[in-house]
């Protein structure tokens, strides 16, 4: 089941010479409970991509839909409940709120939709992740990768349908990404979470059902499983396996 | 490679990020402002006062009415004086006190002999008068050019009629100079007339008053107390008070001190709290921009820079900003001290002194010095890593409760609070301030309902219309009966009510005398050895002394035999004797004891707390059958630098007798006792016997020509404490009678010594012109002056409406300047706060969770503000301060609270203007933006 599409995305900065298309004409749609890598070079548009996606950023034209509704016609606030009940977000820079406790931070989406927390999964989740001694703890003092794990756990806090994550083990050392990735991984099995993952890590894309290799803003590969990103001329294109059966992974 | 000073990297750092350093640009700049604006302010109010005295009372120190001696060279050479000038005075104006004369050079510089209009007499016939001279000879319309026929009485001559031609208004002077000059001989006055020296008399002389300045650091006592001429000084000379601007007999030091810090003090107050606040907006603003450079602080200490570099580069900073905000600060503190001055001219002057520029630059640098400081210290003070990992949060953290169930706005803007307690710390003091700028005007607002309430629209004076030398009796008045035309005042349009006081002397017939009335005699030495004895006695009226209703026969044989060597002894015999002529004529043997007896209606309820016994019955005192009687208890209190000071004004409930080293208490006077009341009164002014030290024949036939009033009545209440009398005051034991009771008994009553005149609200003009005409026929037919008092409410409401204008600007602007510095300061934390604004949208928060998270510092600085302000009104309201003259409303308190709630508002409006712009981007950029 197609949870979030987009169709002919565009963004561009800057006009005239200084032009740039870091998303030029991107179509794309993601399955229920897949997990999806976008991978590419720096500046090749993946960042970019994921925040129009969320909802975080908005386009120069095209749609995203979600559940048949163009995100961008949403109000502010409708767009903030869409964010707090069904996206999960997973910042490379962590984005704790300093002045609350890592408990407080995971909490953060639950409280803003005034709901009570569900005490069972959220401790399930903290002890899966390796934080439930670093709770009571202000960001400044926990570790980068405590941190990152208190990101996560915030962002399935409220048991989204989609989780994305920007580079989320871009700062982590690799056993430590690994870690953090497996966990994400299998919380969103669990949970049936479509999961939409930016990296320029191999190792990392490796892991996802599929995996979206961009270029100056466009789609250069698409491993396509469970995607059916539609063509400019109306036509399906799915992405396979290459001929050689193997997944193309591609290194930013 | 060129070598990078420090300024160099200061200025780079202002320039490459001037919005940064807006609020500490505006922190600067407003601390500049209030230190030039307040200090122009206080030297104005200086300046202010000492003009308004030299428009009163001149440059001069002291002045000698009329005596030759001591000679102008004696006077030189005793060391105490330094300038003499001479004013002559030549004549009066028939009937009044209104002098003509002319001064010589340094008397005219030393009185500041000024002309408002035209100019000074060039020839004879032309005079030059004072307003208030003008209204007094019925001439208040008079212009220049136009002539004055007047009746002229040269000194120690005969009257003439002379015209002059009017060709210039003097300043207003003589009114405050001869306020204490009580003589009555001619030309014992500074004139209010200048005519051209010269100006021809048939018959008459000439009398010459001095005016003279002390040599530096001489005063008025100094020269009293010290000055080999003082004994010749002593009759005839009078301090100038620089304070009050009259003349005086005293002008010590520590009173004036006094008065000039209170008359500054509330400049001080002022711009103490103002700069107080400016400092503490400095400062966070400093902290705050510290904030901000928080890595690049970190990143210079990582790269080897001292505490020391790195609080001079951003020291640096703030001078650089200070250099570029003085020249504004300056510009509008000026502009400022200037419409002070345009609003309130009469009490703020306008004086721009180049020396003031150094106490001012000083006093601002000294602010951004001060309040720069600790910031920078807190800044230089971290380790390069606890800069980047924000240690010193994490340390304030300390232990933190855990939530598991909040509000996300709350909590956050809770912590931050917690975490950052003065950081709105400039923001309430603004705001408290804004409060208490509100409470004064509410005061002074309600002020003005409250004085003009009490005020009489009019007042009549008239003195020694009973005028005797006795102090057993007095004699009819001269002038017409004006107290059924009075009474008729009351049925003119607007006017509300006419009451009147008039003192009349009675005495009261006894059997025995009581102890209360036993006169006290103490004797001291002052500082320089001189014995003093001074009597006290409840009997106070007139001032006489009552020893010699207490005298045996032995003491009055003794003190007869001292009449020619002791004048005190002479008084005694003479009251002794003329009580026994009247004991005589009315065949009595009681002993006659001289009392006041007040002739006023009471206002039962304003007295209602000086009743210390009975009640006040309107309708018996009318009928003639009660009287009052106020009977104060005397506080003796003996004074550091020798003699007694005595205080009436104590209820007998509030005297603590340890505080005092003699009590006499009233146990005499009660309700219901019985009263034998004796007036006597003669017919004519000029049958008074003279004032002979012998007591005979004319003194027998005086008291026979009278028939006296007697009254035996009733004491309905007895009054005690400080209290007045429709416009009197009581000081000695006073029989009180209503009018209608006064009658009722048969009393002889003069004209009213005072009459107020109470309007219903504010009247019209045409109203206010027919009451006044209609005063002042009466006043004149009844030899009494009157007073306009609702020119002086009209003065007094044109002042409060400046002051109110003032205090509302000050209101407007603490207003704006604390929304200003909250909105600011927020706008600051909001750039600072982009990324947590950003994830808080990432993970859901709408705008008004995000309004939320500054809301909170906002109301605490409203309701921090709210304290000072509620403890003001409170020490304010202890009635022994007596801070206010106001009723100090409990109104005022939700005024204050609905004010704050008010700058609460507008600084929310303004956050959430400030969020609704960064809300409208796209998360992305919130969170890119670091």
């Amino acid at each position: 089941m197609e949870m979030i599409r987009c169709e002919d995305l565009r963004k561009t900065y800057g006009s005239g010479s200084s032009e740039v298309h870091a998303v030029d004409g991107i179509s794309l749609s993601f399955e229920q409970g897949t997990f999806t890598a976008i991978t590419g070079k720096s500046g090749s548009g993946k960042s970019t991509l994921l925040h129009l996606l969320s909802g975080l950023d908005r386009p120069t034209s095209g749609k995203v839909m979600y559940q048949d509704n163009n995100l961008f016609q949403y109000n502010d606030n409708q767009l903030s409940v869409l964010r707090r009940r069904r996206f999960g977000f997973v910042f490379q820079a962590y984005n704790l709120v300093r002045e609350l406790t890592g408990q407080e931070n995971i909490l953060l989406p639950v409280m803003l939709d005034n709901r009570k927390p569900d005490e069972q999964y959220l401790k399930r989740l903290t002890e899966m992740l390796g934080v439930e001694d670093r709770l009571n703890h202000l960001p400044g003092a926990l570790s980068g990768g405590q941190q990152q794990r208190i990101c996560i756990a915030r962002a399935l806090a409220n048991k989204p349908s989609i989780l994305f994550a920007d580079e989320p083990t871009g700062n982590l050392d690799g056993k430590t990404g690994r870690e953090v990735l497996t966990l994400m991984r299998t919380i969103s099995n669990e949970l049936g979470i479509t999961m939409i993952l930016v990296t320029h890590d191999l190792g990392v894309a490796e892991q996802a059902d599929r995996i979206i290799r961009l270029e100056d803003g466009k789609i250069a590969e698409d491993s396509g499983e469970g995607a059916h990103p539609i063509t400019s001329d109306g036509g399906d294109y799915t992405g396979r396996k290459s001929s050689d059966g193997t997944r193309r992974g591609s290194v930013g | 490679m060129k070598k990078l000073t420090i300024n160099q990297v200061a200025r780079a750092n202002i320039r490459v990020n001037r919005k940064a350093y807006v609020s500490l640009f505006a922190g600067i700049l407003l601390a500049v402002f209030l230190v030039t604006a307040t200090g122009l302010c206080a030297w104005g109010t200086v300046r202010g006062h000492d003009e308004q005295m030299a428009q009163r009372v001149g440059w001069m120190d002291m002045f000698m009415l009329g005596s030759e001696r001591p000679t102008d060279d004696q006077l030189r050479s005793c060391g105490f004086f330094q300038r003499i000038g001479h004013v002559t005075v030549d004549a009066g104006v028939k009937d009044t006190s209104i002098y003509s004369g002319y001064y010589d050079e340094e008397a005219e510089k030393l009185i500041n002999r000024t002309l408002t209009e035209g100019r000074f007499p060039e020839k004879n016939g032309e005079v030059a008068a004072e307003m208030s001279a003008l209204i007094q000879l019925g001439q208040e319309k008079a212009k220049i050019g136009d002539t004055l026929t007047l009746n002229m009485k040269p000194i120690y001559g005969n009257e003439e009629e002379k015209t002059f031609t009017l060709v210039g208004i003097l300043n207003e002077q003589s009114e405050y100079l001869n306020r204490v000059v009580f003589s009555e001989e001619e030309g014992m006055r500074l004139p209010s007339m200048v005519v051209f020296p010269g100006e021809h008399y048939d018959i008459g002389t000439l009398m010459v008053h001095r005016v003279l300045t002390y040599a530096p650091l001489i005063t008025f006592n100094q020269v009293m107390r010290n000055c080999p001429l003082r004994y010749e000084l002593r009759d005839c000379s009078f301090g100038v008070s620089r304070e009050t601007g009259e003349a005086v007999f005293d002008d010590s030091g520590w009173r004036r001190a006094r008065d000039f810090v209170s008359r500054i003090a509330l400049w001080v107050v002022l711009g103490a709290a103002l700069m107080l606040s400016a400092c503490i907006g400095i400062a966070t603003a400093m902290e705050s921009l510290l904030s901000r450079k928080t890595e690049d602080i970190g990143m210079l200490r990582a790269i080897g820079s001292t505490r020391r570099q790195i609080r001079r580069i951003y020291g640096a900073e703030a001078w650089m900003l200070t250099a570029t905000a003085l020249p504004a600060g300056l510009i509008l503190g000026i502009l400022t001290a200037w419409v002070i001055s345009r609003l309130a001219p009469d009490q703020v002057a306008f004086d721009l002194n180049i020396w003031l520029l150094i106490p001012i630059l000083g006093v601002s640098g000294l602010c951004v010095f001060a309040a720069s400081r600790l910031p920078l210290y807190h800044a230089s003070a971290q380790t390069p890593m606890g800069v980047l990992r924000d240690t010193g949060m994490l340390r304030r953290a300390g232990k933190i409760r855990n939530h598991t169930e909040f509000k996300p706005d709350r909590l956050i803007a809770g912590r931050r609070v917690r975490l950052h307690p003065l950081r709105q710390a400039g923001t309430a003091g603004m705001i408290a301030l804004t409060l208490l700028s509100t409470l004064l005007l509410g005061e002074v607002v309600l002020g003005i309902k409250n004085q003009d309430g009490e005020r009489p629209a009019f007042s009549m004076y008239s003195f020694g219309n009973a005028y005797s030398e006795d102090s057993f009796s007095q004699c009819e008045s001269e002038e017409e009966d004006v107290r059924s035309e009075l009474r008729r005042l009351a049925d003119y349009g607007g006017i509300s009510r006419v009451q009147s006081a008039t003192s009349i002397r009675g005495n009261l017939l006894m059997e025995e005398l009581p102890e209360y009335f036993r006169p006290l005699t103490l004797k001291d030495k002052d500082a320089e050895g001189n014995t003093l004895i001074q009597n006290f006695s409840p009997l106070g009226a007139f001032g006489t002394s009552s020893e010699w209703l207490f005298y045996s026969e032995g003491e009055l044989a003794d003190a007869r035999s001292r009449i020619y060597e002791n004048w005190d002894a002479a008084e005694m015999v003479k009251r002794a004797d003329q009580m026994n002529l009247i004991r005589d004529q009315l065949g009595i043997t009681d002993k006659v004891v001289p009392v006041n007896v007040m002739v006023a209606d009471p206002d039962a309820e304003l007295l209602k707390e000086n009743v210390t016994d009975g009640t006040i019955d309107l309708e018996k005192l009318d009928s003639g059958e009660q009287v009052l009687v106020y009977a104060p208890e005397l506080c003796v209190r003996k004074q550091e630098n020798g003699g007694y000071n005595i205080e009436t004004w104590l209820l007998p409930g509030e005297i603590r007798e340890k505080e005092w080293d003699i009590v006499i208490r009233n146990d005499y006077f009660k309700k219901g006792m019985n009263l034998s009341l004796l007036e006597m009164t003669g017919n004519r002014v000029d049958d008074i016997p003279m004032d002979t030290i012998e007591i005979g024949e004319e003194w027998k036939n005086w008291y026979q020509s009278m028939t006296p009033v007697r009254n035996e009545v009733k004491v309905g209440a007895v009054l005690s404490g400080g209290m007045h009398i429709n416009g009197t005051y009581m000081s000695g034991v006073t029989v009180i009678v209503t009018e209608k009771g006064a009658r009722a008994m048969g009393l002889k009553l003069p004209n009213p010594d005072t009459t107020q005149v109470f309007c219903t609200s504010d009247p019209t003009p045409e109203e206010e012109e027919l009451v006044k005409n209609r005063i002042q026929s009466i006043a004149a037919r009844g030899g009494m002056s009157y007073e306009n008092e609702l020119e002086i409410i009209r003065a007094r409401r044109a002042k409060k409406l400046r002051e109110i204008l003032i205090l509302t600007g000050m209101i407007l602007l603490f207003f704006a300047v604390s929304v200003f510095m909250q909105v600011t300061g927020v706008a600051r934390q909001i750039r600072s706060d982009t990324r947590m604004i950003g994830t808080l949208r990432a993970v859901g928060a709408d705008l008004r969770t995000l309004v939320g998270c500054y809301r909170l510092p906002v109301w605490i600085c409203a309701g921090v503000a709210m304290i000072p302000c509620l403890l003001f009104y409170a020490v304010s309201g202890i009635p022994a301060l007596r801070l206010f003259t106001a009723s100090h409303p409990l109104i005022m308190i939700p005024i204050l609270a609905v004010l704050a709630v008010c700058v609460a508002l507008a600084c929310t409006a303004g956050i959430r203007g400030r969020l609704t712009g960064v809300a409208r981007q796209p998360i992305v950029e919130n969170i890119r933006e670091l």
